[in-house]
């Protein structure tokens, strides 16, 4: 039929935010502070900023205050590089680690509600893998807002970002990254009430568009975490890193995958198998039920293959037993109020009185676009790409390497955000406005469009989106083998030819649901190809990547992995080296800064 | 307040009964009891907004008493009696809700379910004994004793409010509204309870215009029908800036209330005064 | 597998490129324990892929998914079937787009517009006390904060909106003028004078009547009317 697509008309500004969630808008804030008159456009996939799923975050974000009389930056920093299975960047590890309290303060400063102590200071929890004396005894560090400590980030940061005046552009897909020369200038977006395309053009566009793992049947992730901004910067040429390494959280509630934070079992909860025996006992003797998530995950998943685990009727799905009847009250109404009433409400159990049943759930994404400690966004290992930045889950600096430990993810938000922030006023000193569009602006997301628009096939989307997150699930989840992976990428490449016929609903531009959806899952597979083959090729087991067929890690994979695919299907692999600053400035305990056998 | 008001037995049953009636029960579920009872507010508030102007235009018939009794025995059948007495329920309805929500609102009582459970028990004596009275048509009552004791009482009831709000930033006339509520409180259910002792007190020309001689009488009428007019001038100007923005419209509309408040009250003060 | 239930629903639907609206009828099978957002998307994907409703988050957390079910505004990713069944005594439901914002499409609405009031309300701290030295945080102390955190729950779904008996032409809205009223109750807001003109505007507090509707529909739980109440209260 083709209707013609064109930009319908083009704004300009300093600078783009693509993404307003905790990471976007905490940039923006940075940026405000420093020059409050520059033009800021920030963009997101839902209503309001305040909407992103930042704010859906429960636990906590960790930071150490200097002052504290037991805890130190150090054993922090320690600690995430051993959650990190030893893959995380030191560089960025320290800054984060030292920045943390600061930006807590500020958080404060700003309006946060963080839950208090008796004292009327911040309170602390304990958290997964989050240890006192390099690994000794668990350690209070978690600062949180009950358990909505994201919405209390995204609530501060957002009404920041509005008191500064920068202005929000909700119900949009980013849909190509503008790049002319080697630098980038802004972005093609398209508006779904309207069905509007416009081009947005920028001194400096930071890439903040937040997690994935919607490929996944099981997922604590919001219904638009579907990879685009990996896609775009795919499509773009640029490269992705470390994306083999999915999280998943042991304890999503059974059915949807809802997040049970860890704040549960850092509160005290225990993981129970069918006997009801404290399984994590076994597993992790020291740190039990507070180990990091993938050795949690994997253990739920082995006792599941054990028989211990249980299976729920009403969703057809197994599970294990997460204990709460123990908690005082004053815990369940007061500090774990909301996922209290998720259970109440979407399982239907009280956990007051009963046993809940959980499973482990697709939760964090943590490689992505490959930036240095500043947050600029890197095309090789040598260079970066001028004008853009990235931050927040959709970026990797990498602070996390292969493993993310709890509260991490929003620490590295409000730091890394600032740092980036700070980064983006030093560019903009002599960024010079870009010209215009190139004549071929749109060309990708026009040429998908169209596909979409006329396709005519009988297959529906729900059926292949069904199809594509049971494959991911099933062959490229916990456990990963050299034949699972080899499958599910044969049957990716079958999906997307599949995902180009899906008859569309209707033709109209205007708030069409369908063909946004149909563009979101194109994302996802992609996305999806890249998740498999970083793991074929990664032939060790190293945090959230498991394989059973190399159970070990293993030093030859002292390195990130870099992926670009420019087109479907057409991969080039490199490799970043793990920034092993700390280790190598020999400073306190720097010996464990090596790469150190990873025990709880 | 739904739950507590379901667990008690007789309560459920009666709202279950209530709920068979398919509106309302849409709205219970939909929005919850206290929506409905604000509904009820309103149109309570404007049913006796009507029944003033009729009263008022009925009163200043005493300028001839002989029109005055005309129409009073006019009226004295089963179908009127049965409408004054059925003006109770919006009345009752309206002042003990009236004083619920200056409870709720200003005096910080949130247990709304204990509130309204005392409210109902008031309302149901009160409306067995105006019913009673009504048919006894025989009690005898001391003028000096009753309307000092009345007023006494309203009056405790306006400073109690007004020392509450007075220093509050709400704007005056809002304040003024729940000031006069208060007030009204005991003297307007006072009143109705009088006018009823029997059948004389409220509808006998000659009875009523040797009390209105009374100039203790006159002054609290006085100050009555100032605050009544002024309570249902705001009440109106606050349900019509529900649905109209500020601007000329509303503000002409203001007016309008205005006026009318006005001329009610050239009528209702001129019967007092001239009489 | 636990039980299903076959409903009928009965869905207003608008089409913005020819204006009409139209009210039109579904009939699906599910299982008790689906979402109602689960029960649009399996209508989208075996009958009707046109037919536009919003989520996000789907655990009742970012507040993009209102909707009216036989009048009554809700959250669509926290209401079973079942307990809907149980709630209206019927398997036939009324799917209205909220009355709060226009309608882009079906059941969603243009959500952008509702927020502008939000911003009216300036939901930041306007003029921070001073910080505290050395880096501190200030000190507030738990038993303060649980007279207002409640209200800090509150996630802009706007269903307290659509339920108030007065919300129809120009309220701020019970959640606005909340999010106003929590910083009125926070210490490290100072400019106290500012928030308390916004609170006595014409389209603040006075607008509401409490009809409690708010506190009825929430789903967070917040008794809205009575933060509102303490701002007619007027004491901070
Ligand atoms: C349930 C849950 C609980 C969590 N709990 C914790 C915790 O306790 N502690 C912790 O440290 N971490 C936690 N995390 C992780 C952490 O919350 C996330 O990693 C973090 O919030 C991501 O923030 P972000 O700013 O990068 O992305 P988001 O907040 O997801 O924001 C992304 C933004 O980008 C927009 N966007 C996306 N794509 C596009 C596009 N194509 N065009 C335009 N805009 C787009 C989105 O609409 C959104 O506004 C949790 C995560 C989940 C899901
Ligand atoms: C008897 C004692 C009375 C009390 C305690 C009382 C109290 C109140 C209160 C507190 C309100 C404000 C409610 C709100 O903001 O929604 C109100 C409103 C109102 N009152 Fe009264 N009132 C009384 C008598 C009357 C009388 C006699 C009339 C009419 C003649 C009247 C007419 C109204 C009207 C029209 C409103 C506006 C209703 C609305 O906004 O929905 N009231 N009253
Ligand atoms: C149906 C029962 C009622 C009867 C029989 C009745 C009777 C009377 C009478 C006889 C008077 C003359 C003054 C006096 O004797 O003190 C009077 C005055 C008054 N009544 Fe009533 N009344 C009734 C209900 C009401 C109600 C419901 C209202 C309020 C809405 C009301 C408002 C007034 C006012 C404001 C005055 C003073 C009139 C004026 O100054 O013109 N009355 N009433
Ligand atoms: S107060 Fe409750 S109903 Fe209103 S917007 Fe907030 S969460 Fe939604
Ligand atoms: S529903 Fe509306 S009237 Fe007040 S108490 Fe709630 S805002
Ligand atoms: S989708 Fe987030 S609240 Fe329903």
């Amino acid at each position: 039929m083709g209707k013609t697509l064109t930009i319908d008309s083009t704004l300009r500004c300093d600078v783009l935010v693509i993404g307003a969630g905790g990471a976007g808008l905490r940039v923006a804030a940075a940026i405000c502070e420093q020059i409050p008159a520059k033009k800021i456009v920030a963009l997101t996939k839902v209503t309001s900023p305040q909407k992103s799923h930042t704010t859906t975050a429960q636990g906590g974000m960790a930071a150490v205050d200097p002052k504290d009389p037991v805890d130190r930056p150090i054993f922090h920093m320690f600690d995430t590089w051993k959650g990190s299975d030893c893959s995380a960047d030191q560089n960025v590890i320290k800054k984060v680690c030292d920045m943390g309290w600061e930006e807590v303060v500020w958080l404060e400063k700003h309006g946060m509600h963080f839950s208090r102590t008796e004292q009327g200071r911040i309170a602390k929890r304990p958290f997964g893998g989050h240890m006192l004396n390099f690994g000794e005894e668990k350690a209070f560090r978690a600062c949180y807002e009950a358990d909505r400590t994201g919405k209390g980030i995204m609530d501060t940061v957002w009404a920041e970002s509005l008191r500064y005046g920068v202005n929000f552009i909700g119900q949009c897909i980013t849909t190509e990254l503008l790049l002319k020369d080697g630098t980038c200038i802004g972005a093609i977006i398209f508006r779904y009430p309207e069905g509007k395309f416009l081009a947005i053009l920028a001194k400096a566009t930071i890439m903040a568009t937040g997690g994935n793992t919607r490929m996944y049947q099981v997922s604590s992730n919001c219904r638009g975490n579907t990879g685009d901004g990996l896609a775009l910067a795919l499509n773009a040429g640029l490269p992705v890193m470390d994306l083999e390494a999915v999280q998943f959280h042991p304890t999503g509630m059974v059915g949807p995958g809802i997040l049970a934070s860890e704040a549960l079992r850092g509160e005290g909860a225990i993981l129970r198998n069918k006997d009801e025996e404290p399984f994590m006992e076994r597993y992790a003797p020291m740190a039990k039920d507070l180990a990091p998530r993938d050795l949690i995950s994997r253990a739920v998943v082995q006792e599941m293959r054990e028989g211990r685990g249980l299976f729920h009727e009403g969703h057809n799905a197994p599970h294990v037993w997460l204990d709460l009847r123990h908690l005082p009250k004053e815990v369940h109404e007061k500090k774990i109020q909301e996922v209290c009433s998720f259970f109440k409400r979407f399982v239907g159990v009280d956990p007051e009185k009963d046993l809940c049943p959980v499973t482990p759930t697709a939760h964090y994404q943590m490689g992505g676009i490959p930036t240095n400690e500043f947050g600029e966004v890197q095309i090789d290992t040598q260079n970066i790409v001028p004008g853009l930045f990235a931050c927040g889950e959709v970026a990797a600096a990498s602070l996390h390497g292969l493993n993310r430990l709890g509260t991490n993810s929003l620490l590295e938000l409000i730091t890394m955000g600032r740092v980036t922030g700070e980064r983006v006023v030093e560019y903009l000193r002599d960024a010079k406005k870009p010209e215009g569009l190139s004549l071929d602006a749109g060309r990708i997301v026009f040429d998908q469009f169209s596909t979409y628009l006329d396709a005519r096939g009988k297959e529906k989307y729900g059926q292949i989106r069904d199809t594509l997150r049971n494959l991911m699930m099933e062959k490229v989840g916990i456990f990963r083998t050299e034949e699972s992976l080899l499958e599910a990428i044969e049957s990716l490449r079958e999906l997307k030819e599949r995902a180009m016929h899906i008859p569309i609903g209707t033709t109209s531009l205007k708030a069409n649901q369908d063909l946004w959806q149909i563009w979101e899952l194109n994302n996802l597979i992609a996305v999806s190809m890249v998740i498999a083959q970083g793991a074929l090729i990664r032939k060790e087991s190293r945090g959230g990547h498991f394989r059973e067929d190399y159970p070990e890690r293993s030093n030859e994979f002292n390195y990130h992995t870099l992926v670009s695919m420019p087109e479907f299907d057409k991969l080039t692999f490199g490799k970043r080296p793990i920034d092993m600053s700390m280790f190598e400035a020999k400073g306190e305990r720097f010996e464990l800064f090596d790469y150190i056998k990873r025990e709880y | 307040m739904e739950k507590a008001l379901r667990t008690a037995k007789i309560e459920s049953y009666i709202i279950s009964l209530v709920e068979k009636f398919p509106i309302l029960s849409y709205y219970t579920t939909s929005r919850g009891w206290s929506f409905l009872i604000s509904w009820g507010h309103r149109l309570a508030g404007l049913t006796l907004i009507g029944y003033m102007f009729a009263h008022i235009y009925t009163l200043s018939l005493l300028f001839t008493p002989a029109t005055f009794d005309a129409d009073m025995k006019l009226l004295h059948n089963f179908v009127f009696s049965f409408l004054e007495w059925a003006l109770v329920v919006p009345l009752l309805f309206h002042s003990l809700n009236g004083g619920r929500l200056i409870l709720y609102e200003l005096f910080h009582m949130r247990e709304d379910e204990i509130v309204m459970r005392s409210m109902i028990i008031i309302g149901l004596v009160y409306i067995l004994i105006v019913g009673f009275f009504f048919v006894e048509e025989s009690q005898q009552i001391s003028v000096a004793l009753f309307w000092p004791i009345t007023v006494a009482i309203s009056l405790i009831a306006f400073f109690i409010v007004l020392n509450k709000i007075w220093r509050t930033g709400n704007s005056i006339l809002w304040k003024l509204q729940r000031i006069t509520g208060a007030f009204m409180i005991p003297m307007l259910l006072g009143h109705m309870l009088f006018m009823h002792m029997n059948y004389l007190t409220g509808h006998d020309s000659g009875t009523i215009l040797l009390r209105m001689q009374n100039p203790f009488i006159r002054g609290m009428d006085l100050v009555f029908i100032t605050l009544l007019l002024f309570h249902a001038g705001y009440g109106v100007f606050s349900i019509v800036a529900d649905y109209i923005k500020p601007g000329p419209i509303l503000r002409s509309l203001a007016v309008l209330v205005i006026i009318v408040m006005a001329i009610s009250a050239f009528f209702g003060i001129r019967l007092i005064v001239a009489l | 597998m636990s039980k299903s239930y076959t409903i009928t629903l009965e869905i207003n639907r608008y089409d913005p490129d020819t204006t009409l609206s139209w009210i039109q009828t579904y009939h699906v099978k599910v299982g008790g324990i689906l979402r109602f957002v689960d029960v649009l998307r399996k209508i989208n994907d075996e009958q009707d892929p046109t037919l536009a409703w919003a989520s996000s988050c789907e655990h009742a957390q970012c507040g993009s998914c209102g909707i009216m079910v036989n009048g009554k505004p809700l959250l669509a990713c926290e209401l079973l079937v079942r307990d809907a069944v149980e709630l209206f005594h019927t398997h036939t439901f009324k799917l209205r787009p909220l009355t709060i914002a226009p309608v882009l499409r079906d059941l969603v609405v243009d959500l952008e517009e509702a927020y502008a009031r939000v911003h009216k309300a300036k939901p930041y701290l306007i003029r921070p006390a001073p910080p505290q030295p050395e880096g501190d945080e200030y000190r507030i102390s738990p038993e303060t904060l649980d007279i207002y955190s409640e209200a800090t729950r509150c996630i802009n779904c706007f269903c307290c909106a659509a339920a108030c008996i007065s919300t129809h032409r120009h309220f701020l809205g019970p959640n606005v003028t909340m999010a106003n009223i929590v910083r009125l109750m926070d210490q490290r807001e100072t400019a106290k004078e500012e928030r308390m003109d916004m609170l006595y505007r014409e389209d603040g507090v006075y607008r509401c009547h409490t009809s409690r509707a708010c506190s009825f529909v929430c789903p967070k739980d917040i008794d809205i009317s009575h933060f509102l109440a303490l701002g007619k209260e007027g004491k901070f």
